[in-house]
């Protein structure tokens, strides 16, 4: 992303065009981030945290990986919301949710890749919550471990305890079913 | 109790036996911070096979975040736009603004300096007359270029001396001639205000009209009527410099004006009236109005000598005595002068030219 930096100043400078393509280029990691976290309105939050995004954006300091990391930062503290008010209600259209969404409209392709998901959340939710943010920040949002640490409020030792504990437990796992992923 | 065997701690707490955690996380723990990144990327680190589950769990995962493209909701979309302008817009919508500020600025200044200079009667005469003018509408009183025709002022048109107008009654302080009023008949610069004078100089008036003549006086008993007073001619206007084409030798600054438009003929003489014993003499018929003449070669700030109507200006001084009250104590001139009379124009019918 090379042109992630200078979109963020055109951006902070009032470009809509430029915060049109951060959105392009950090919103489908975001996306899937809060996607595998399991939260219900995926478009919607994503939405939210980009509106956040825009609203702090005057307030942001750093390079392109810091930013990367801030918007991710974001992202986990409204998926923690919003787990927080997903605890107060039934969770019976969130897994339709999911699988809906990551339909591609080939009919064989989305059944392998509704298993493959399907497989891949159970997987996931074998892991404990701080396990699972921690390996999908390092994943999906491409974070290294100090970046993960600040987003998630943790020293990097425990993150990288958390991080190889949450991939012994995935080969574990993984190990017992004989499947490959 | 009966529950309290069944609480008993060794049998509730089972025995770890073999170190299951250790053994799942010996691969794990043994690889170093690069060998995990590249698990984490979805390669194999070191050709370990144990961990290729692994590596395809993290290339389902990145590759997850590839598969959907989120749009711009609405709302985020209209706090986009209403929070800030676009950035194509964004420069030049500063930079109007910046020029939007330094305009106001420049031309607080300049207001600044018109009003200092207006109220130090610096300015040039059309642009002090036209400074008074406006100060005037909103209740500042500045002085007008006419005042600068006053005593002790070199820098300045030399004061215009008044004679006494031809074609008026020396006895009637009315207002006589488009710029009636504008003068107590003395030589006075006093203005009232609203008269066809105080029109601000920069617009070049036309010339004035010809000044009707003065009507046949009834002769006193034995004597005949006084005959009528020719008209006086049109003055043209000034060149540039100190002259109003309209006012000859007003001091009006008025070079770069448009020519004089040519003046208005002189209405006719009145028949004497009765009252004399004596056989009154008719009225001669007033002079046709002389249109404006061109403007002779005159410098700049020193016009040529312009003689007022009464043959008393002087060198560089115009008179303005045109259209003013009369003076009382000048009588008018005889009869049979007014073909000598110094203000008549000498090119008359070619228009006046600034």
């Amino acid at each position: 992303m090379p042109g992630l930096a200078a979109d963020v100043i055109d951006a902070r400078d009032g470009s809509v065009q430029a915060f049109e393509r951060i959105f392009r280029a950090l919103a489908p990691a975001v996306a899937s981030y809060l996607r595998w976290h399991r939260v219900a309105d995926v478009d919607g939050m994503t939405n939210e945290v980009f509106a956040q995004v825009h609203r702090k954006l005057g307030s942001f300091s750093g390079d392109e990986q810091g930013f990367r990391s801030w918007v991710f930062t974001i992202a986990h503290h409204r998926m923690v919301d919003d787990r927080r008010r997903a605890a107060r209600r039934p969770l019976v259209a969130d897994l339709v949710a999911v699988e809906e969404s990551a339909a591609t409209g080939d009919a064989e392709e989305d059944a392998l890749g509704v298993l493959g998901h399907t497989r891949v959340r159970e997987l996931l939710e074998s892991l404990s919550p701080d396990q699972r943010a921690v390996l999908l920040l390092r994943i999906v949002a491409d974070l290294p471990i100090e970046d993960v640490a600040r987003a998630l409020d943790k020293a990097p030792g425990a993150v990288k305890a958390l991080q190889h504990r949450a991939l012994a437990a995935l080969r574990r796992q993984l190990e017992r079913e004989g499947h490959p992923v | 109790m009966s529950h309290s065997g069944e609480f008993s701690g060794a049998s509730r707490i089972p025995g770890r036996g073999p170190d299951v955690r250790t053994e799942w996380m010996a691969p794990i723990t043994t690889l170093t911070d690069s060998e995990v990144d590249d698990l984490l990327a979805g390669t194999i680190p070191g050709g370990n096979d144990d961990l290729a589950p692994l590596a395809g769990l993290a290339t389902v995962l990145r590759g997850s975040a590839l598969e959907e493209q989120p749009s711009i909701g609405p709302e985020l979309r209209r706090q986009l736009h209403a929070a800030a302008p676009p950035s194509d817009l964004a420069p030049v919508h500063h930079l109007g603004r910046r020029a939007a500020v330094w305009t106001g600025a420049a031309a607080a200044a300049a207001l600044v300096v018109l009003g200092v200079g207006a109220q130090g009667d610096v300015l040039p005469a059309s642009v002090q007359d036209v400074v008074s003018s406006t100060a005037e509408r909103i209740g500042i009183d500045l002085p007008r270029s006419a005042d600068r025709d006053q005593p002790g002022r070199s820098d300045e048109a030399p004061p215009v001396e008044r004679g006494p107008v031809e074609g008026e009654d020396p006895t009637d302080h009315a207002p006589a001639g488009p710029a009636a009023g504008r003068g107590d008949g003395a030589g006075s610069q006093d203005r009232p205000s609203g008269g066809p004078a105080d029109r601000p100089a920069h617009s070049t008036p036309p010339a004035q009209p010809a000044t009707p003549a003065t009507p046949a006086q009834p002769g006193a008993p034995g004597q005949p009527a006084t005959p009528a007073t020719p008209a006086t001619p049109a003055q043209p206007g000034q060149p540039g410099g100190q002259s109003d084409p309209g006012h000859p030798g007003g001091g009006q600054p008025d070079g770069g004006g448009p020519a004089a438009e040519p003046a208005q003929p002189a209405e006719p003489a009145e028949p004497a009236q009765p009252g004399g014993s004596g056989p009154a003499v008719p009225a001669d018929p007033a002079e046709p109005a002389t249109p404006a003449r061109p403007p002779t070669s005159g410098k700049q700030g020193q016009p040529e000598t312009v003689p007022g109507p009464q043959g008393q200006g002087t060198p560089g001084q115009g008179s303005q005595s045109q259209g003013k009250p009369a003076d009382p104590g000048k009588p008018t001139p005889p009869p049979g002068l007014e073909g000598k009379l110094p203000g008549k124009p000498e090119n008359p019918g070619s228009p006046a030219r600034l």
